[in-house]
């Protein structure tokens, strides 16, 4: 998985590219770091160009929500598609991170 | 029949006396590079292609995992063996194995893991059936979670992230790291077995862990950072069910 960072007004737009699945806990995580110190309040994560997310995968975003959200920081999901929108529906992950389309 | 990539001729030669399965003709098409067009030589470490033939048991040596995905992705096969440290009586036994399943494939933890083994099983059963988008993706997802259940939990008995915290992160990649690099964890078997029962397909995925038994209390009200990997499984597939004290998973997709 790779992964670019975008400042914007009052927004940082972070791009997920790839595939994100249990081998990828170190980019993962300097990526949890990197929203973490950044100034932005609102963090969208944009995942059109994530083409597979696995079980882990989803785990590591409901941490990232969570350590944000501890810095009073929003974490945002948008735009997934395919096999990406299947497994965020499965995990019924909306009731816990907000989802944009 | 019996194939090799990096497998010696003689052992090779061996191999198919002992199991009764004979050995798949020599390529004489299309490579280029006569000397290691031989069949049974090594693969050399390029993007040289190679060609295998249908329908054979393929056995792989002495190839690295970089040219290892080049030819999962062109193979054709109905089996992969990885021979690793295997000695001859269980490699025959594996081959035994192989011959009851439509496809199969049987390889180390860390060889599974760095040739995205459900993308390539995936792409396989793709090139041998026809599979509408939608079932091609169920069968992946499937495969790639009962794989890395299999994988993380099973051979490497690495636990989930439990808390929602960075720290969860770095204990997961501490343990995972110190797995993969221990060879009684790593070089432990991984086993995929896929059966056409028409009208669907039966997949098991089979590990060499201490086995698992499903929890039956109701799933947490606090959102935890691990656990999804059999909910995954239950929503794309027809039904599943843990065998062999839970080192074997076995999924039935309908057609």
């Amino acid at each position: 998985m790779d992964y670019g960072i975008d400042n914007q007004e009052h927004n940082a737009l972070i791009r997920l590219r790839g595939r994100l699945t249990f081998n990828d806990h170190a980019k993962l995580r300097a990526l949890i770091q990197e929203m973490l110190h950044h100034k932005a309040n609102r963090q969208v994560v944009d995942l059109s160009n994530l083409e597979f997310i696995d079980s882990a995968g989803i785990g590591m975003l409901l941490i990232a929500r969570e350590e944000l959200a501890n810095m009073d920081k929003q974490f945002i999901l948008r735009g997934a598609q395919g096999q990406v929108k299947r497994v965020l529906s499965v995990a019924q992950l909306a009731k816990i991170i907000t989802i944009e389309e | 029949m019996l194939a090799g990539i990096g497998v010696p001729m003689d052992r090779l030669e061996r191999l198919s006396r002992s199991s009764g399965v004979a050995l798949a003709p020599p390529d004489t098409a299309g490579t280029d590079n006569s000397a290691d067009n031989r069949f049974g030589v090594p693969a050399t470490d390029s993007h040289q292609k190679v060609r295998v033939f249908m329908r054979e048991i393929l056995l792989l040596g002495s190839v690295s995992h970089t040219a290892m995905i080049d030819i999962l992705q062109q193979s054709t096969a109905r089996a992969w063996i990885e021979v690793g440290t295997l000695g001859d009586d269980a490699l025959v036994n594996v081959i035994a194995h192989a011959l009851q399943s439509d496809f199969y494939a049987f390889f180390t933890t860390q060889t599974a893991n760095a040739c995205q083994l459900a993308c390539a099983i995936t792409h396989a059963l793709s090139q041998n059936r026809v599979l509408a988008s939608q079932a091609r993706g169920d069968i992946e997802l499937a495969l790639h979670e009962a794989l890395a259940n299999a994988m993380v939990h099973g051979n490497l008995q690495v636990g989930g992230m439990k808390g929602l915290s960075l720290a969860s992160i770095d204990r997961f990649a501490h343990d995972l790291h110190n797995r993969f690099s221990d060879p009684a964890f790593a070089l432990r078997r991984l086993e995929v077995r896929v059966r056409q029962e028409e009208p669907g397909l039966v997949v098991d995925v089979v590990d060499q862990g201490l086995g698992f038994s499903q929890p039956t209390q109701k799933k947490p009200t606090v959102p935890a950072a691990s656990g999804r990997g059999l909910e995954l499984i239950s929503a794309v597939v027809q039904s599943y069910e843990l065998l062999e004290g839970g080192r074997c998973i076995r999924m039935r997709f309908a057609p």
